[in-house]
């Protein structure tokens, strides 16, 4: 709970917020932590004071009054080396799990409390953090729901790296006229469950879809005179891989021609943050839609090649977010890291 | 039917997964190799056993898609032509742009001897 705004505010009050120190008095509430890629931390930040807009003093004078509207400081550890390279996080868990820290402690022995009531909770990330691919709105990290009352920023450091995975490409049609298949989903970067601000000094990119897979085709030519017509089959090209972490894999072309039919190719493989080729039909086929462009706009992976001669072609997978929340507007994002994809507003991440 | 001497620039070389990105276009295309689409070629799908047998496998994956490049440049508003003239008066024809479409239908006229 948070400390009252004004009148008296009594010692106990102060120690039943952010613990009782090991050992002297008010004076070692003066703290500066370093935290995760949070350095300097005071007991509480920036909301202090009679007029809410102070830090707890780190050196010099403190004073009972510097305690009103202050908030015991959770730091959620998403900056861990063990982060790096995961999938799926989601803070909230983090927290439930004991992955936090709170300020004040290293002074006071303070421990979590069992909800986060008018508290403030910092997700602090610095680790490299993937999604899973074929659900528009898995992301990398969610905040997951917090308790009423609850202060909640995201602080992204330079080495914190959220992606949305990347889809995979449609599969090449069959070379006996099969349709391309269709290229999958991308999916998201940043889930907001619970309202907050983000101060992003890394990256937060949406995964990108796959591109969809080219036709095969069959067709029958003349030999002779007197022999039968041959029938020849090749195969359509697989759609490219979408950008993301993971990346989507290439759609893979049948080998299956026959005739004077050849074999298509794989789509390319997708990387963190390129677009992909589609694989190159066979000879009859069609070729598969390359993966979608990685930025701002892009909307989903290309179709595969147009050719109503062949089975017909699969339709490119749509772009994940790179930031998808519940509220009705864009959270309000400082520092200068890079954001790349969409921001969805008034959804669900999952 | 000839085919046109062909292009292609390999852009990319992926050796994990065994394949190449190339850009592919007629020697005489009107625009530089770079601004056409880039496809993905299997390993498994290229010859090489030699560097003869190599670019002979280039040439033949890059066949059909230059035909395909060719068929979809756009005609000169100045060449469109109308399709057809029913007569054999050569007068007809006189300062006229005639457009003749292949016959794709592979039927045969028929012919009474």
């Amino acid at each position: 709970m948070a400390l009252q705004a004004s009148g008296q505010i009594k010692y106990s009050e102060i120690i039943a917020e952010f613990g009782t120190p090991n050992s002297g008095g008010l004076g070692e509430f003066r703290v500066s932590e370093n935290v995760g890629t949070l350095n300097n931390l005071p007991l509480d930040s920036d909301t202090c004071g009679p007029n809410a807009n102070a830090d707890i003093p780190q050196t010099g004078e403190i004073k009972f009054s510097d305690f009103y509207n202050a908030r015991l400081n959770h730091i959620v550890d998403l900056y861990s080396p063990s982060v790096n390279n995961t999938f799926r996080q989601d803070a909230k868990q983090r927290w439930s799990s004991g992955n936090v820290h709170i300020v004040g402690s290293s002074k006071t022995g303070k421990t979590p409390p069992p909800d986060t009531v008018d508290d403030k909770v910092i997700i602090n990330v610095n680790a490299t953090i993937g999604s899973s691919k074929g659900t528009q709105t898995h992301c990398a990290l969610k905040t997951g729901f917090w308790d009423s009352g609850t202060n909640l920023k995201i602080e992204i450091g330079t080495s914190g790296k959220l992606y949305g995975s990347g889809g995979n490409g449609g599969s090449g049609g069959s070379a006996n006229n099969g349709r391309g298949g269709d290229g999958q989903t991308g999916s998201s970067a940043l889930g907001i469950q619970y309202a907050c601000t983000v101060n992003n000094l890394g990256v937060i990119q949406s995964g990108y879809g796959g591109g969809g897979g080219g036709g095969g085709r069959e067709q029958q030519t003349n030999t002779g005179k007197k022999s039968p017509p041959q029938n020849n089959g090749a195969s359509g090209g697989g759609g490219g891989g979408g950008a993301g972490l993971p990346a989507g894999n290439g759609g893979v072309s049948p080998q299956n021609a026959f005739g004077g039919g050849t074999n298509g190719s794989d789509g390319e493989a997708g990387s963190l943050s390129g677009q992909a080729s589609g694989g190159l039909g066979g000879n009859y086929g069609a070729d598969g839609g390359d993966s979608s462009l990685v930025n701002n706009s892009a909307t989903k992976g290309d179709d595969g090649e147009v050719d109503t001669s062949t089975g017909g072609h699969g339709t490119g997978g749509s772009n994940g977010f790179a930031i998808i929340t519940n509220q009705g507007s864009a959270p309000s994002i400082t520092g200068g890291g890079s954001i790349t994809g969409r921001i969805l507003t008034s959804s669900n991440s999952t | 039917m000839m085919f046109p001497n062909i292009l292609f620039k390999v852009i990319r070389n992926d050796p994990i997964n065994k394949s190449i990105v190339v850009k592919f276009c007629r020697e005489n295309a009107q625009k530089p190799i770079d601004e056409y689409k880039s496809v993905n070629i299997s390993y498994r799908n290229i010859d090489f056993s030699s560097p003869k047998a190599f670019e002979d496998s280039m040439r033949s994956r890059g066949n059909p898609v230059v035909m395909k490049q060719l068929m979809s440049e756009p005609a000169l508003d100045e060449n469109k032509g109308i399709s057809e003239i029913l007569s054999t008066d050569i007068n007809d024809y006189v300062g006229k742009i005639v457009c003749t479409t292949s016959d794709t239908s592979g039927s045969l006229n028929r012919v009474t001897l």
